[in-house]
């Protein structure tokens, strides 16, 4: 810590740089109000992340740095008869500021860093939106700072009074602005443990990210990251009740596969583009699955649902793109005739069930090419229709596909069944 | 990448720990995705074999398992005339990316001990395996001895 620093004190609106250094205390920092305010000092009170600070504590011990912003206001102060630890105090007596063995929150910092960072836990009132607040009670776990309400506050905005603490973070690694909020990963930690990333096998990533299942299988920020996209890429993100598009733990465990990743920020590790990607991913799956369809125009992919009348005529007209196209084959549509998919067979089917992940085809211009080649090489899943590349091994094959995996056989094109074993399981 | 970090440690663990039916285990030419090695059953009808293993790494392994082949022959139900073998721990619906490469050579050595019959590759050796063991217990080991013997 710098020895010559400035900490922000807002009072009375108005804000002033109050010069500190390593070794300043709370009490510092109130007698240079009461002396510039012309107050007493007994009535000046000091409020910092959700608390009432006190004479004895250390500015360093409380994480107020350089440009850290404390907010004071008029009030009688009321010194603690037992010395008072809170926040992170250190427990073994070292005044050495070493904080190497410090549990740490992190978090996702897009906009500066475009990188997993530290952050600090910063509160504010709901109502005013000024950090003069102060909590009732303490956070004991991240569903008690990520739900409103859980815990309440007193804010001493004059005509505030609200009630609602709001809890957010800051990111660590650059010197922000007052509303430079960025998001937690709560399932990212310190590997103080030195816990093997089940995926590279290195002991000394940190952090590393944790994943819900019982055994908290670990993996480091990088190869979640690459597992991640792995997943996204091969459409491997599964519909969740209550969390949406997501992941579970990749790990052994019958308990892993239900250990998923709640809080979908956490995939904000894979990068804006990436991430945007994901969304959009989730929404077309989510179309799908409640039976609507996407446009297979070039270009367009825009997701429609259909109507009455198209459930009769199998005729879409795309609202974006305005292209007419047949639900069935997804081909430019071809009148009353009967569609040529209806069987499910032959080149036509590929061609119709390629176009379910026909969106941005055109940034390839190798794509007439390569739905040809699609065509040669794979063979449409049964039930989803996605088509399917056989790369080995044996007739019996399960849609890759996490919404669908239907067991079906190679050869007969429909579902697995004991007489397909019996005849020609391996060709 | 992920990929190479950690099988060069596997490879360095697999070596440190000697497994007695792994012999000449590497990888091709410097290139740590491409890995080679020779399995030694230990019990008959292949004990007196010499098997060559190819196991080729995707770039996205451990996302990805492994693709393993015979480069040797070998008469097995679980083993077709392409060197292919059948191993649900390195299936794509199965693979886990925790799992690493000693667990698949030890699944792989375990087939060899004893085949499965009832998921073969080749329905006339399992059918041979099954109603006459000794038969295929003798073309085994001559087999075996004819192309495997090193």
């Amino acid at each position: 810590m710098d020895d010559d620093m400035h900490v922000f004190v807002k009072f009375n609106s108005s804000t002033v740089p109050i010069s500190v250094n390593s070794s300043s205390t709370v009490h510092d920092i109130r007698k240079e109000i009461s002396k510039t305010n012309n107050i007493k000092t007994g009535e000046v009170r000091i409020i910092f992340a959700g608390k009432e600070l006190h004479d004895h504590q250390k500015l360093k011990d409380m994480d107020i740095q350089n440009h850290t912003v404390v907010h004071a206001f008029r009030g009688r102060h009321l010194e603690p008869r037992t010395p008072l630890h809170l926040q992170k105090v250190s427990t073994n007596a070292s005044d050495q500021s070493d904080k190497s063995s410090v549990p740490t929150y992190f978090v996702l910092c897009r906009r500066v860093c475009g990188a997993v960072k530290p952050g600090k836990l910063r509160i504010r009132c709901v109502g005013c939106r000024e950090d003069k607040i102060i909590v009732t009670k303490e956070p004991q776990q991240w569903s008690d700072i990520l739900q409103k309400g859980v815990i309440q506050g007193v804010c001493h905005t004059q005509g505030c009074r609200g009630p609602q603490p709001e809890f957010y973070f800051k990111c660590r690694g650059h010197e922000g602005q007052d509303h430079d909020h960025v998001v937690p990963l709560p399932l990212v930690r310190n590997n103080f443990l030195k816990v093997s990333c089940m995926t590279c096998l290195d002991d000394d990533s940190n952090p590393i990210l944790v994943f819900p299942c019982p055994s908290n299988h670990a993996m480091c920020v990088s190869c979640f990251e690459s597992y991640c996209l792995h997943q996204l890429n091969s459409r491997q993100f599964v519909e969740h009740e209550s969390a949406g598009y997501t992941l579970s733990c990749p790990g052994y465990d019958a308990d892993c596969r239900s250990a998923f990743v709640l809080d979908v920020h956490h995939f904000g590790i894979m990068g804006r583009e990436n991430y945007e990607r994901y969304k959009q991913f989730g929404a077309e799956e989510c179309l799908l699955k409640m039976g609507g369809v996407l446009c297979p125009g070039t270009n367009c992919g825009m997701g429609i649902f259909l109507d009455d009348a198209t459930e009769q005529t199998n005729h879409v007209e795309c609202s974006e793109c305005g292209l007419h196209f047949c639900v069935l084959c997804k081909e430019e549509y071809h009148g009353e005739e009967t569609c040529s998919n209806m069987l499910l067979q032959g080149e036509a089917a590929n061609s119709r069930l390629l176009s379910h992940y026909a969106v941005n085809m055109s940034l390839s211009k190798y794509d007439t090419e390569s739905a040809s080649t699609i065509r040669k090489t794979t063979k449409p899943c049964p039930q989803c229709g996605t088509p399917i590349e056989k790369s080995g091994g044996c007739m019996h094959m399960e849609c890759p596909l996490a919404r669908c995996q239907f067991s079906w056989c190679w050869i007969c094109g429909t579902e697995w069944t004991p007489d397909c074993q019996d005849n020609h399981w391996f060709g | 990448m992920a990929a190479t970090r950690r099988l060069n440690k596997e490879l360095q663990d697999i070596k440190k720990q000697g497994l007695e039916f792994i012999a000449d285990i590497a990888a091709k030419e410097d290139n740590i995705l491409q890995w080679k090695l020779i399995i030694r059953p230990l019990m008959p009808p292949f004990n007196n074999g010499a098997f060559k293993i190819e196991l080729s790494f995707p770039t996205e392994y451990p996302f990805k398992p492994p693709i393993l082949t015979f480069q040797t022959p070998i008469y097995h139900p679980n083993v077709d005339e392409k060197g292919q073998v059948c191993l649900p721990i390195i299936n794509a619906a199965n693979w886990k990316p925790a799992t690493k490469t000693e667990q698949v050579l030890q699944a792989l050595v375990a087939l060899i001990h004893e085949p499965e019959p009832e998921h073969p590759l080749r329905s006339e050796l399992a059918k041979e395996y099954l109603e006459e063991r000794s038969k295929f217990m003798k073309n085994a080991t001559e087999h075996t001895t004819k192309h495997a013997s090193g």
